[in-house]
């Protein structure tokens, strides 16, 4: 029983991390109705920014407030230059865009900052939140952030003018257009917060994972799965399934013998196929969004 | 309810089955002109080359198993690295382990193939197109790892990996075995294309289309959608695993990693650039998946991934439907002026 | 006098179209379509259905793409993007009637003054909306999906009154109302008329009561006008009524 609890709380921690991601996933979804494929990507590479700013002699907080601008403004200009030219090409194309965003910022990072992994510091300190505790400091951290930031975005969806009109041309575009909302500028902003959002979720991460040009990978596919497992329609859904995908791949880990540990990955995928089956628009989502 | 969700998957449905058609008569003699070309290439190049083309045969085997289940059928699938896999393993193992001939070993490793992919049709029935991306997607990643794991290794030879041989040619045919794997790859490639569109026009066909473009309409003119969805879903592995059972030759090795998540996109991205809905441009998406790859680290060794994803977004800028779709735009320009 | 009966007294238009040409894609939907609307009247757009209606209410907002002339107030604003034109006080209530889904109704009312600044009159034109349809007000916190078809009419409305318009277009109010609540709310919409000086383009499909209210009519067919005058005159004609409007 003491090993159950100490695991789910180990699952909590890297949860966080999911959480982290999913919440940024979510955010692009609720914009572009996608799943973003390079987001991941985008978040490391806003990391190595943060790095570089550090490296470089700034405060750390400096360092992250500065990373937050620029790669919402990146985010924006994603949006304005790569896809606004394709606004009319089929879905199945701007897939492949995500694909080649993917290639670049991994390709890029590599040739700018080269593949040895970093350490990137926390704010929080690495230690454990008190002896013997299985969680760190960071951990504590990470979680304490991710629930701030779910609670901004909620405060700013709910009682914002931009926030309405953002929801209002997510939902109904044309409608959103004869109430004189610019609807492209409003994707360009989603595109802008997710891209910020994934900046802060790699900048926690990171002190975790090391700092490398690969080490979103796995973390972007638990990120999706956490999203997705909530419910793509819900931000706090999508911190809730990246807690519960954490715990999943930590107790499969350590309960399912022989092969548990080895394949985590694909017990914790084929869990969350299993909760699709019987909840199809994840644990909370709604079933607004109508069925393709 | 006009969601935009909804809205924005329209456009996936909506690539029409025969749109514009290109004239009977052009096709023809592009046909005739590729064929032709095809069989005198392996004689003008090189051996590196010829590998290089029958890699190009061999994505577009796989690639036109995808073509089936996503322009045809309208199922998503971010994951036919998995079946490929399955398809070059089984092939691998039987030659190795079990010492079976390769030419036995292909229809093997197609059946298996079609039953895996038949089983995965099942749970994929209640997926909507996003979740379905999502699970076919961690079914690529979990692909590595599995074939990696303990229990298989006696099999698999884990992430080692097999080293397979390649066959001689039969009969004391006049040419090396790489030109020999090539014209069999060839060989299969077209057999398989004429399955392909004969299935793609046959009363079958129409029912795989509708199932697309009208699930509703389907339902109510007596399709049984879940049996067509997940037979279309074994018919698309059953490509791809035939693909990979020649890939497992023509590279002469198997290895996990080899078949990652990468590959698995690349195949969706050749099924995007050849031509979503088009049976040739599988060939293009071949093309496109050996060349350009190449082509991006002779620009630039350390950036050939940034090079290579900034192609992509030209070419998508260029093509948005694809090769097939600016083909038919050009078509139905010219056609638009002769008039 | 108000600014808009002035220029009805020079007798200049508020908004004046001049051949308009629309399309689909390479499908041409509208065929050099000229009309005017005068400030401060309705003018009614009648025909069958696909004949067009939707089509120029749409063209006027700069959805599809046009050919033509589209001037409001003297300035052309064909060709311009749909936000803009909004701003510029042309409120659509669309076909479908355009319900934001997952937003509440006092939500659905805020955005309808998406491009207004002055919050505290929001808020009291908002309460104006309440009076206006009572069944509204009752629902204020609801999801506006969850409204009955004929409450999202009239949420449609109210949201593009939320503008303030110059011009209002509306793409059969009357659809999926009950008889009883058709009248309301066309005397609302005459009461508009007369009290604000709103202008309107009402296209409909129940001629009969269009004709009642509206000062002017057009009568379009396959794309292009057959026939227009005041709308009593049209009313009056027997034999328009029979060939086109079918009463
Ligand atoms: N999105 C579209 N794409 C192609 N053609 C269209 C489209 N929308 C409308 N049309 C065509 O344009 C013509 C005019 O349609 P419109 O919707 O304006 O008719 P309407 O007069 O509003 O009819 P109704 O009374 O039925 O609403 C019709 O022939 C219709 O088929
Ligand atoms: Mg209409």
């Amino acid at each position: 029983m003491e090993l159950f609890i100490h695991q789910v709380l180990a699952g909590l921690a890297t949860g966080g991390i999911y959480a982290c991601i999913a919440l940024a996933i979510v955010m692009i979804y609720q914009a572009i109705h996608h799943l973003n494929l390079a987001q991941g990507e985008m978040a490391m590479f806003s990391t190595f920014v943060a790095w570089q700013l550090i490296e470089w002699g700034m405060p750390y907080w400096a360092a992250f407030v500065l990373t937050l601008v620029l790669s919402f403004a990146a985010g924006v200009a994603i949006e304005r230059i790569v896809f606004r030219p394709l606004h009319n090409a089929p879905v199945l194309s701007h897939i492949v865009v995500f694909i080649a965003l993917f290639s670049i910022f991994n390709s890029a990072a590599g040739f700018i900052w080269d593949f040895t992994i970093k350490s990137f510091p926390s704010p929080f300190g690495s230690q454990p939140l008190f002896e013997g505790a299985p969680v760190s400091a960071h951990d504590t951290g990470m979680f304490g952030v991710t629930f701030v930031l779910l609670i901004l975005l909620f405060l700013f969806f709910r009682f914002t003018r931009v926030g309405l009109a953002m929801r209002a041309a997510a939902v109904n575009p044309e409608s959103a257009r004869l109430v004189g909302i610019r609807v492209g500028w409003m994707v360009a902003l989603g595109w802008g917060m997710a891209a910020a959002i994934g900046a802060v979720a790699g900048m926690l991460i990171a002190p975790v994972v090391f700092l490398e040009p690969n080490m979103m990978l796995s973390i972007l596919l638990y990120g999706f799965a956490g999203a997705v497992v909530g419910g793509l329609t819900s931000p706090a859904g999508a911190v809730v399934g990246g807690f519960i995908v954490g715990v999943v791949e930590n107790l499969a880990g350590s309960f399912i013998p022989y092969i548990g540990q080895e394949l985590k990955l694909t017990i914790a995928l084929a869990l969350i196929v299993a909760v699709l089956m019987v909840r199809p628009s994840g644990l909370f989502g709604s079933r607004l969004v109508s069925r393709v | 309810m006009p969601s935009t969700l909804a809205a924005r998957f329209k456009s996936l449905r909506q690539i029409p089955a025969k749109p514009r058609e290109v004239p009977l008569s052009w096709s023809r003699i592009a046909l005739i002109a590729g064929l032709v070309l095809a069989v005198t290439l392996p004689f003008v190049v090189k051996n590196f080359v010829i590998f290089q083309l029958t890699m190009v045969l061999i994505y577009a085997i796989a690639i036109l198993g995808l073509n089936m289940l996503t322009g045809f059928n309208g199922q998503f699938s971010l994951g036919h690295s998995a079946f490929y896999a399955i398809g070059a393993y089984t092939t691998a193992i039987l030659m190795e382990i079990y010492g079976f001939d390769f030419y036995l070993t292909i229809p093997v490793a197609a059946l298996i193939c079609f039953a895996f992919g038949f089983l995965f049709g099942l749970p994929a029935l209640r997926l909507e197109a996003i979740y379905l991306a999502l699970a076919t997607f961690a079914l690529a990643a979990a692909t590595p790892q599995i074939l990696k794991s303990t229990p298989l290794s006696p099999w698999t030879g884990g992430v080692q990996g097999i080293y397979v041989l390649k066959p001689d040619p039969p009969f004391g045919l006049p040419v090396n075995s790489d030109q020999w794997l090539y014209f069999l790859t060839l060989g299969i490639g077209l057999v398989l294309a004429v399955i392909a569109r004969n299935l793609i026009d046959s009363r079958s066909g129409r029912a795989i289309i509708a199932i697309r473009d009208n699930p509703i309409a389907a339902r109510a003119m007596g399709v049984d959608i879940a049996l067509y969805k997940t037979l279309v879903f074994g018919v698309s592995a059953l490509y791809a695993g035939i693909a990979g059972s020649l890939s497992a030759v023509v590279v002469q090795f198997v290895a996990p990693d080899s078949f990652t998540f990468v590959l698995a996109i690349a195949l969706f991205v050749g099924l995007v650039i050849g031509g979503v809905g088009s049976i040739p441009g599988a060939v293009i998406g071949g093309l496109f998946l050996v060349f350009v790859p190449n082509f991006a680290e002779e620009i630039s060794k350390g950036l050939a991934g940034a090079v290579y994803g900034a192609i992509l977004i030209l070419v998508i800028y260029a093509m948005p439907s694809g090769a097939a779709g600016l083909v038919r735009m050009l078509v139905a320009k010219l056609a638009g002026r002769s008039r | 006098m108000t600014a808009a009966q002035t220029r009805a007294a020079s007798g200049e238009a508020l908004l004046r179209v001049r051949g308009l040409n629309a399309f689909y894609g390479r499908i041409q939907a509208l065929f050099d379509i000229d009309f005017d609307i005068a400030p401060g009247c309705v003018t009614t757009l009648l025909g069958a259905n696909g004949a067009g209606k939707t089509t120029t209410l749409r063209a006027l907002c700069g959805m599809i793409p046009t050919k033509g002339d589209i001037e409001l107030d003297g300035v052309n604003i064909g060709g311009r993007a749909t936000e803009d034109i909004v701003s510029l006080g042309v409120a659509h209530v669309p076909e479908g009637r355009g319900t934001f889904i997952g937003v509440t109704v006092e939500e659905n009312l805020r955005l309808g003054a998406m491009t207004r600044r002055d919050r505290r009159e929001i808020s009291a034109d908002i309460e104006r909306m309440y009076q206006l349809f009572p069944r509204l007000a009752e629902r204020r916190a609801q999801q506006a999906q969850t409204l009955s078809g004929g409450e999202q009419q009239m949420l449609a409305i109210s949201r593009a009154l939320m503008l303030r318009p110059k011009l209002m277009l509306l793409d059969e109010p009357s659809f999926g109302l009950a008889p009883l609540i058709i009248e309301e709310l066309f005397e609302t919409l005459s009461r508009l008329k007369t009290d604000e000086g709103i202008s309107m383009l009402i296209v409909e499909q129940n001629a009969a009561l269009a004709l009642e209210i509206a000062d002017h009519a057009y009568l379009i067919e396959t794309g292009r006008v057959v026939m227009s005058g005041p709308a009593d005159e049209i009313g009056r004609d027997e034999s328009i009524r029979r060939a086109y409007l079918g009463y």
